[in-house]
């Protein structure tokens, strides 16, 4: 793991990305956090940047319009390359259905997932070296 | 549902005739198999009588001719004795004709050696049937013979007479014999027509009741078999009209699932996006910073009233029965236009009202959907880089429908996103809307029976148009 990664933030609720970015900044420091409407633009992102990162955390939402969580991940998965990559997937949600949390468990690229509102400290804990 | 419920009224009385007429046949073809046997009864009976009869005068023919020669006093006995037999059947056959059924009748049957239980048959055929030309003729042959049978009374008195004051001579013998031998022979003859007249009868109505028989069997088998292909005809139907009820009942019972699931995502959300804005509020010191976060707090909360309010006109809009009533349009616009001004950038478009149709007949509840929700749409979706924002909302009448057309210059709508706009949930931007507004406008315009249709250029504009049968 490098000691600074670079993070992306899925997530099509304003007032949400507006939340983890505040406390991006606030609690870890990180001001450089980019954010992708869906999971369409997540995935363009990774195609325009995917040169420009050692390590890449992502933070995916599950219901967003046009490209939800599940259907990023499966694009994800035919990605060329992507398992060479040193790329964390963290899923976030505010999701209590149990069909959806066993699902994204069950995702291989899935590192963990994770509750709305944002748990801060929570997450700290899981990335060392911030 | 409504003409199905016609249909059956109509088909109704189809399932009971066929029923009904299996019924009155069978009732008929017993009456008339029950009416038939006793007419064949009875005639068995009268045949039976017949012998009796005849017996009863051949009988006294001889014991008359024995004594005539003989003149045993034993013989003139027997022979009355036996000629009482033929004698009781023309008592009743006379009395019959006269009074119809009586005592006298009845007892002179008995005289006639006719067996009791036969009395009963014996009467009842000669009553009711007596015009009936085969037993009419019968009867008629009945009375000749009668008429002989006092002939041959009367020779006989005479003959007891001559015997009784001794002036019987061969030649009175020779003539009574010859007078007695006479009348055996037209009785014969009448007899003889008396059987075959009841045989023909009794074989008529024995083709009859074979030829009645066969038709009300055959209109029984025909029945059934009628009523058996409706009812398996209606099971068919009634099998149909489940799988369709039960199909639809599925579909209903995934879109509620789905409605479920979506809805406690939707109501959430706002929920842990406010719960977010207090953390970040806490940890912040810059007081315009923390008023720009409740304005954020409001607007999470108002998202979240707004699709409650959603949630509620979707179950009006399902629930609550068409009325139609006089509605304004205009008053509709105005109240929609006064409730969505609070949105951004509201107060910077230019509302164009060009309303030639105002009052209509229909349902104010579904209207105020629709309208509301187009407009809001119009509102949010506005493309305020451009230099000016309108919504150009127009009424009509053409072809017998009232038009509304509601037309922006807003961001417009991609066309890969055309086909589903209008569907449960679909939304391409989670912070304006809820996905349920189109869709709800939509089922509204179908409770009324109008439609719903979209023309659309992605950063040019939207023009949605209702229309709503007159």
């Amino acid at each position: 793991m490098q000691l600074n990664p670079t993070f992306l933030l899925i997530e099509d609720n304003l007032i949400d990305q507006l939340v983890i970015r505040q406390l991006f900044k606030k609690i870890l420091s990180v001001n450089n956090l980019h954010v992708a409407n869906n999971g369409r633009e997540g995935i363009e992102w990774l195609h325009v940047n995917q040169n420009n990162f050692e390590s890449l955390i992502i933070i995916l939402d599950i219901q967003m319009p046009v490209m939800n969580g599940f259907e990023f991940l499966n694009a994800f998965e035919k990605l060329d390359g992507n398992d060479m990559k040193d790329i964390e997937i963290y899923v976030l949600s505010s999701t209590l259905d149990a069909k959806d949390i066993s699902q994204v468990k069950e995702s291989r690229h899935v590192t963990g997932f994770l509750g709305k509102p944002f748990p801060i400290e929570e997450f700290r804990k899981k990335i060392p070296g911030s | 549902m409504f003409e199905s419920r016609i249909l059956r009224k109509l088909q109704f009385p189809n399932v009971f005739a066929p029923l009904l007429i299996v019924f009155v046949s069978c009732a008929l073809l017993i009456c008339i198999n029950f009416f038939t046997i006793k007419i064949l009864s009875a005639n068995r009976a009268y045949v039976n009588g017949e012998s009796h009869y005849s017996k009863g005068q051949k009988d006294a023919s001889r014991y008359l001719l024995t004594y005539l020669y003989t003149q045993d006093k034993g013989q003139w006995k027997l022979f009355l004795e036996e000629l009482k037999v033929p004698q009781g059947d023309g008592i009743a056959r006379k009395t019959l004709l006269k009074a119809g059924d009586n005592e006298a009748a009845r007892r002179g049957f008995l005289i006639g050696r006719n067996h009791k239980d036969d009395i009963n048959d014996l009467v009842w055929l000669f009553v009711n049937f007596k015009e009936v030309p085969f037993l009419a003729k019968a009867i008629h042959e009945w009375e000749q013979g009668d008429n002989l049978i006092n002939e041959l009374f009367v020779i006989g008195t005479q003959i007891d007479a001559k015997i009784k004051y001794n002036t019987l001579s061969v030649i009175d013998q020779e003539e009574f014999l010859k007078q007695i031998s006479q009348i055996s022979d037209k009785l014969t003859i009448n007899e003889r027509n008396f059987l075959k007249t009841l045989g023909e009868g009794t074989r008529q109505i024995k083709d009859l009741l074979i030829i009645t028989n066969i038709i009300f069997i055959l209109i029984i088998v025909c029945s059934v078999c009628f009523y058996y292909s409706i009812m398996v005809k209606r099971l068919i139907v009634s099998k149909k009209e489940i799988e369709i009820k039960n199909e639809n009942l599925l579909q209903v019972n995934k879109e509620l699932d789905r409605f479920v699931y979506s809805a406690s995502h939707d109501l959430r959300s706002p929920i842990t996006s406010l719960k977010g804005l207090i953390e970040i509020t806490r940890l912040e010191d810059d007081i315009d910073q923390i008023r720009n976060y409740l304005q954020l707090m409001h607007n999470s909360l108002a998202k979240q009233d707004q699709f409650i309010s959603d949630i509620i006109d979707y179950s009006k809009n399902k629930r609550k029965q068409v009325v139609i009533e006089p509605v304004s349009l205009s008053v509709l616009f105005e109240e929609s236009i006064a409730q969505f001004m609070h949105i951004e950038n509201a107060n910077k478009i230019i509302f164009i009202k060009e309303l030639l149709v105002d009052e209509i007949q229909s349902d104010s509840l579904r209207l105020k959907i629709i309208i509301s929700n187009l407009l809001s749409n119009a509102i949010k979706y506005a493309d305020n880089s451009k230099p000016e924002m309108f919504i150009r909302i127009k009424t009509h009448l053409s072809d017998g429908f009232y038009k509304i057309e509601i037309e922006d210059n807003g961001l417009g709508i991609k066309d890969e996103f055309k086909d589903n706009i209008f569907e449960m949930y679909f939304c391409t931007n989670k912070n304006k809307g809820s996905g349920l507004g189109l869709y709800i406008a939509k089922e509204a315009v179908e409770n009324i029976k109008g439609s719903i249709t979209l023309s659309s250029e992605s950063y040019v504009g939207s023009k949605f148009t209702v229309t709503i049968p007159y």
